[in-house]
């Protein structure tokens, strides 16, 4: 699987999302997963060949590499991009089920109908926009939470691992084989900070876009149930 | 165009409803902008660190005066920059977009209006708005709060343009030099850097640049073909009020017998002023065939051929 297979896969399920929600996919796919493959791997790409230290120990280079990043910044942000994106396949699940159910009534009840008929009703079950209500509504927003919760989970792992979103220009190493304290430079360390933080501010953007969704989806609960209520009390 | 792909896709949406000339603007953006980019710029520089060679033999100095001499790979630059003046693009997209489907919404409510009862039909037919931007032949026409938009992410290109112009040169100038003296620590003294093919580099670099000035001069212009289209519309205008004013002047309302006939002739004068306002050079504005055969859908105001 790559990102176009991932991005056919959300644009299905997005279908039934809110037009925040369509902004939300444009800007993760643009802003983050565009400039991660186009631009960020290649900043990184030649980070452990050169991270030089001032040492001759053999093997000192990869243990304080390993020390200083256990998990590279673009395996985080790949990991993170893939968590952010499936809570919007737990909305398709549903959809699929709620089709899967509807179909199934409908072949009961529509038996009188001819062959086209029933195709063509087939047709419109698959094609149509179910409305954001009722347990569509629990779905899309639990799978905003999620989101939310991943989105926020990586961020904080980012700046925990790493001290914050800045690379440092050296780092200072005594692990073993290294013979004492010794001074190891990373590769590019300011395109790199510049990177962090484009990557960090584009997720904050994600961040405020799902709760503004959630919001609106809130409001539009809070919308549904006075009309209801309003129904009920004029009759 | 791989990765481009999905920039790609959303930019050809946009190329629907814009002008020529933003259509032009889009061609170079992907021809002489991303496809070099792609095909030629990212090869020049793929080994621009590991044959950056410093005359010392300090670890760690060639890092760190790498780091000094470029703090952010032109390639990256240009990528940011692609990336930013092809967002307002995105921006506007989303207004067309938005319109389209407040559009669609109106046009079905109106169709369900035409099942009802045609007594019913004209007394709710005032009660309901009628879409704006749709065109007869059911394209949206730029024109009212989407030219508005249009304009102001035209002024923000330019800017976002030139301000990576400019911050290009304040960071790297436009040629790249030989040779980089660097004096920062761990490097024990002055040290002589030398750059990986800085010529091929420069060569690239006044590329892009020129695509990028051309960029430029293609939104100054379109910017100004629409100022112009604005300003000789409104001059359009104008010139009916001088011909038929709306209200007559005061000598002329003195020669009516009673309030009845000068309010009739006011009505006949509005009528009049309306369909003048049809013959105009490609330009229409007004309503057109709406009040004469009663369908609202060829509600053109204050449109802007393009």
């Amino acid at each position: 699987m790559s990102w176009p297979a991932l991005y056919t896969q959300l644009v299905g399920a997005n279908r039934h999302a809110t037009s925040l929600g369509k902004i939300w996919l444009s800007v993760l796919f643009i802003f983050r997963v565009m400039v991660l493959v186009v631009a960020a791997e290649s900043v990184w790409g030649d980070e452990q060949s050169d991270f030089t230290c001032n040492t001759l120990q053999p093997g000192c280079e990869n243990v304080c590499y390993d020390q200083f990043f256990p998990v590279s910044h673009i395996r985080l942000w790949c990991l993170q991009l893939v968590f952010v994106s499936t809570p919007t396949l737990l909305v398709a699940m549903y959809v699929a089920y709620r089709n899967h159910r509807d179909k199934r009534k409908l072949l009961q009840v529509a038996g009188f109908l001819s062959a086209k008929g029933q195709d063509e009703e087939l047709e419109t079950l698959k094609k149509r926009r179910l409305p954001i209500a009722g347990a569509l509504w629990w779905t899309y927003a639990c799978s905003l939470v999620f989101r939310l919760l991943f989105e926020a989970g990586f961020m904080y792992a980012l700046y925990v691992v790493y001290d914050g979103f800045q690379m440092p220009r050296l780092v200072q190493c005594d692990q073993w084989p290294c013979p004492n304290l010794v001074d190891c430079f990373i590769s590019r360390p300011t395109e790199k900070t510049i990177f962090t933080v484009f990557m960090a501010t584009t997720s904050s953007i994600c961040m405020v876009l799902n709760v503004a969704e959630l919001v609106y989806l809130v409001i539009k609960l809070i919308d549904r149930v006075e009309k209801k209520l309003i129904k009920t009390l004029s009759f | 165009m791989g990765e481009w792909d999905l920039l790609g896709h959303l930019l050809d949406k946009v190329q629907s409803h814009s002008t020529v000339i933003g259509k032009v603007w889009l061609t170079v953006l992907f021809i002489f902008r991303i496809m070099v980019l792609q095909t030629g710029a990212e090869k020049v520089w793929g080994d621009e660190q590991s044959d950056f060679v410093c005359n010392t033999q300090q670890p760690g100095c060639e890092n760190v005066c790498y780091d000094l001499a470029f703090p952010i790979s032109h390639v990256r630059f240009w990528i940011l920059q692609i990336i930013a003046i092809a967002t307002p693009q995105l921006l506007y997209l989303g207004h067309v977009l938005h319109v389209i489907h407040v559009e669609k919404k109106m046009k079905e409510r109106m169709k369900k209006q035409e099942e009802l009862d045609d007594q019913t039909n004209l007394l709710l037919k005032r009660a309901y708005k009628v879409p704006k931007y749709t065109k007869s032949s059911g394209e949206i026409s730029i024109r009212g709060r989407l030219l508005r938009s249009y304009v102001l992410h035209l002024l923000a290109k330019i800017a976002l343009e030139i301000l990576f112009i400019v911050g290009q040169y304040l960071l790297y100038g436009f040629s790249l030099q030989t040779r980089y003296v660097c004096t920062r620590f761990p490097c024990p003294h002055k040290v002589d850097c030398f750059l990986s093919r800085p010529t091929e580099k420069s060569v690239i670099i006044w590329f892009m640049l020129v695509a990028a000035c051309v960029s430029l001069v293609l939104s100054l212009v379109e910017l100004f073909y629409l100022c112009v289209k604005a300003v000789k519309e409104c001059m359009a205008r104008r010139q009916d009020y001088t011909v038929t004013p709306v209200t007559p002047p005061p000598s002329e309302r003195k020669a009516f017998k009673n309030r009845d006939e000068m309010i009739q002739n006011y009505v006949n004068l509005e009528l009049e002023l309306q369909g003048r306002k049809l013959g105009v050079n490609g330009i229409t504005g007004g309503v057109s065939e709406a009040p004469r055969n009663g369908s609202p859908e060829n509600n053109n105001m204050g449109e802007i051929h393009i």
